[in-house]
């Protein structure tokens, strides 16, 4: 059995995991721009550390 | 970075991330709803009826 994978396990080519990346990482940064003011919004309702 | 895609299945990665950040949310949800503090459906008239029950 030859390997022609090129080293990509999962059959992606470099082209599309970068692009596939791209994508991911702008979801990710909105998702944790969202969690950040709902955290916000939470703390200025009841902060949960100190006394 | 990228190439983390040549080594995880996007598509299983993407179930995968969606399913434990569903469960933790619920979980997290869950243990504040369950704390006086921050109970946000009754949390304020418990603690009235706690005050005013407090001779």
């Amino acid at each position: 059995m030859s390997d022609h994978s090129g080293g990509s396990l999962t059959g992606l080519t470099p082209e599309a995991a970068k692009e596939f990346h791209g994508l991911f990482m702008t979801s990710f940064i909105g998702f944790t721009l969202i969690a950040v003011v709902a955290h916000g919004l939470v703390w200025a309702w009841k902060p949960w550390l100190g006394a | 970075m990228w190439r983390i895609w040549l080594l995880f299945d996007p598509r299983r990665a993407l179930v995968a991330l969606a399913v434990f950040l569903f469960t933790l949310a619920l979980l997290i949800h869950f243990i504040l709803l369950s704390s006086p503090r921050y109970n946000w459906i009754d949390g304020a008239e418990r603690a009235a009826a706690a005050a005013t029950a407090t001779p």
